[in-house]
């Protein structure tokens, strides 16, 4: 059973939302603070966060920082409003996805569901292994190595890198990465998309700021390049 | 919070952007405005002023001219005719005994010759004998008979014109049956004199003309230039320029009316920016209130689901439970409403503008909420649009939700490409919009259909689509067909304004879009794995 960290400061929101996850057969523990969430990360090493963006004290991009810095276990925020700030710094803080209260327990669980899925999936093409210049994609062991370097990414980050590499030199649109990548329909917020694929840049590129394997493509999307 | 002070509310922001195109349109106005302003009106105050300045000159410098005219004129004549008078006198003093005592005709001419030769003029004499002028071209039928009587018994004068000329004619008789004398006196250089006097009343009545012209021309400067800056000021406060104020001068009429002007728009400012402040206020507070509201609906969202899976329990429990469970729903959704709605009376709506293929997005749109089957889509396959796809996917979900709900199927979407505007129809098979209703379609809660109290929808539907609309740069409109049902029509331009979605699109190069093997340049390609 999947167990979930779930960080909110209202009592009765973190009780509703525990008990709808709990109802959809999660494993969830829970924090009111920044701090909490800090500590309970630490020693309850959940498989997956889900992170109210609005907290006293320690907030939820400065958590989702602090996490970022060693661990790769996903993060979901919890937002206010879908077209602020918030949801552009949270992904800029390495968030794997959010959603907008009040949100659907329906949503929320397809949501996690999803990210879980990018974490353990090693499946079908077993055996091939994509390279770029000196970026070698592993999709047998799902390992990224660059000039023998093991990188470390998070799961959406990899399953983004993986999507791309298997259709090297071809732009793919951010809608066509939204549903591959995260599950998402049509209508998902593409912003998801540009903020993995800086922190992708940041990760893989030797200067992120020129990237010369994860191209941006105007009018289209990106698309992973051998390097000329 | 209605539309109406909304939209005046952000027209007035329109201004302020100071963008080069309202500031073009201004400038048009302006200079429209000036262009009028300046025009002579026949009607208009400067043509008055100078018509009346004009008429005082002209008859000012006509009465003086005509009556010194008038005054001397008579005076001449008078003189002249006194003179007349006491010549002829002389004349029949000197020669009247000789007259009398004169036999032949030959004898009264050469007397008449003396006579006129002494005194001027022209003798005519009348005698038994005949008549007898000193100027062959004057004779009887110069004295009328009237004339002729009134002499037989004192002397009587009278003017005549002769050959064009003026003169004074005195006539007496003698003695009773005496010879009668005539004496015809030019009246040529009191004429000249008359006319040297008309020629100077003309130009000195030129000269007033001029000099009133010159006037006038000054006066309505004096007057007119203080009008047009008030109505300047007063056309740039009615288009929404609250600080403009007219310098005081003087302590005429007019100085009056600039006070007051000053004192009027200060006024005017202070209540509107007391209403600003108030109507602020109250967004604010419907801001804060849908805020507040939306933590105990979290909550309350989140564990609906227990109670719509309430099954067991006791038939009441389970239809209170699936009301809650519906009407927290419907209140999460009003509240979402009333969160964009007062996210666009306060400005900060924002736009994420991206490369959307329009069908792709109106397909996905009904798709999610499980309208594929009842909307007929007439749209090109491939449609690029710059737009803001979630306020998009609003617009056109609001829309067909409409008209699904209040119209009937079936529902007709179309999508048409006229270059730099795309137009989007969606027509239903309703009985229509009512006359007076079409109006107010687009206002908040506003219910079309007063029986129906209560409806799905926020009643904020509508609204939302239109300012969506206008986020686009387009405009939304409701109609009814001539063959029944209501049609909305949403018009927008292909490349929306705003925000640049793509983050870092300025660094891309042309060439190297342009080295990839699948790809070209400019090309669309459509997602794979998207049904369509």
């Amino acid at each position: 059973m999947p167990s979930l960290l779930l960080v909110e400061d209202d009592p009765s929101i973190r009780m509703a939302i525990e008990i709808a996850l709990t109802r959809q057969g999660h494993q969830v523990a829970t924090a009111a603070t920044g701090e909490e969430a800090l500590e309970m990360w630490q020693s309850q090493r959940p498989e997956l966060v889900v992170l109210d963006v609005m907290l006293p004290g320690i907030d939820g991009f400065e958590i989702c920082r602090r996490i970022r810095r060693t661990d790769q276990v996903p993060i979901i925020l919890l937002t206010a409003r879908s077209d602020d700030i918030d949801v552009v710094v949270g992904l800029e803080s390495g968030a794997d996805d959010y959603v907008v209260k009040p949100v659907q327990p329906r949503v929320l669980d397809a949501r996690i569901r999803a990210v879980l899925r990018r974490h353990g999936n090693g499946g079908p093409d077993a055996g091939d292994t994509a390279v770029f210049g000196d970026l070698v994609v592993d999709r047998a062991a799902m390992t990224v190595t660059r000039a023998g370097e093991p990188i470390s990414l998070t799961p959406t980050e990899l399953k983004l890198l993986v999507e791309l590499s298997r259709r090297p030199g071809q732009a793919l649109s951010r809608q066509q990465l939204l549903r591959l990548v995260w599950d998402h329909d049509y209508l998902g917020d593409s912003r998801l998309v540009d903020a993995c694929v800086q922190r992708l840049r940041a990760k893989v590129e030797l200067v992120p700021s020129e990237p010369q394997l994860i191209r941006t493509v105007r009018g289209i999307g990106y698309r992973l390049d051998p390097p000329r | 919070m209605s539309r109406k002070s909304d939209l005046s509310r952000s027209m007035v922001g329109l201004r302020h952007e100071g963008d080069p195109t309202g500031e073009r349109v201004r400038e048009a106005h302006r200079r429209h405005a000036g262009v009028r302003r300046r025009r002579l009106r026949l009607t208009g105050m400067r043509a008055r002023l100078f018509a009346g300045f004009l008429a005082v000159a002209v008859i000012t410098a006509g009465i003086i001219t005509g009556a010194s005219y008038f005054l001397i004129r008579d005076a001449l004549v008078s003189r002249a005719g006194s003179n007349a008078k006491a010549q002829l006198l002389t004349d029949v003093q000197q020669n009247g005994q000789q007259l009398q005592l004169s036999t032949s005709g030959q004898t009264d001419t050469s007397i008449a010759d003396t006579m006129a030769k002494n005194g001027g003029g022209v003798i005519v004499l009348i005698t038994p004998r005949g008549t007898a002028p000193s100027d062959l071209r004057f004779g009887n039928q110069d004295i009328p008979k009237s004339f002729q009587d009134a002499a037989q018994t004192q002397v009587v004068q009278e003017r005549r014109i002769i050959y064009g000329t003026p003169y004074v004619l005195t006539g007496t008789r003698i003695s009773p049956n005496g010879p009668e004398v005539y004496l015809f006196t030019s009246l040529e250089s009191e004429q000249a004199i008359l006319t040297e006097l008309m020629t100077i009343g003309m130009v000195s009545g030129g000269l007033a003309l001029v000099g009133a012209f010159a006037v006038a021309f000054a006066a309505t400067r004096n007057v007119l230039v203080p009008i047009r800056r008030l109505g300047h000021a007063a056309r740039m406060l009615g288009q929404g320029d609250l600080d403009v104020r007219l310098e005081v001068k003087g302590t005429d009429e007019i100085a009056d009316v600039s006070h007051t002007f000053n004192e009027t728009a200060e006024a005017l400012a202070r209540s509107i920016a007391e209403l600003r402040a108030m109507d602020a206020a109250s967004r604010r507070f419907v801001a804060d209130v849908s805020h507040e509201l939306r933590t105990p609906l979290t909550a309350m969202t989140a564990v609906t689901e227990v109670l719509e899976d309430v099954e067991d329990a006791d038939p009441t429990t389970v239809s209170a439970a699936h009301l809650i469970a519906n009407e927290t729903k419907r209140l999460a959704r009003l509240v979402e409403d009333l969160m964009e709605i007062s996210r666009f009376d306060a400005g900060t709506a924002a736009m994420r503008i991206e490369d959307i293929n329009l069908p792709e997005l109106i397909e996905a749109t009904l798709a999610t909420r499980g309208w594929t089957a009842k909307v007929m889509v007439d749209a090109p396959s491939l449609l690029a649009t710059r737009i803001d796809a979630r306020r998009m996917d609003v617009v056109i979900a609001n829309l067909v939700g409409n008209a699904l709900k209040h119209g009937g199927e079936p529902v007709a979407l179309s999508v048409l490409d006229t270059g730099p505007v795309v137009i989007v129809q969606v027509a239903d098979s309703g009985p229509g919009i009512p006359a007076d209703a079409l109006p107010h379609i687009f206002d908040r809660f506003y219910k079309a259909d007063k029986a129906r109290g209560r409806s799905e929808g926020s009643g904020l539907g509508l609204s939302i689509a239109f300012e969506n609309a206008r986020m686009h740069g387009g405009e939304l409109s409701a109609r009814n067909r001539p063959e029944g049902g209501a049609v909305f029509t949403l018009r927008f331009p292909k490349a929306a304004q705003g925000a640049e979605a793509d983050p870092d699109a300025v660094e891309q190069t042309p060439t190297s879009t342009d080295s990839g093997s699948g790809s070209g340049s400019g090309s669309y390609e459509r997602p794979q794995g998207v049904s369509v």
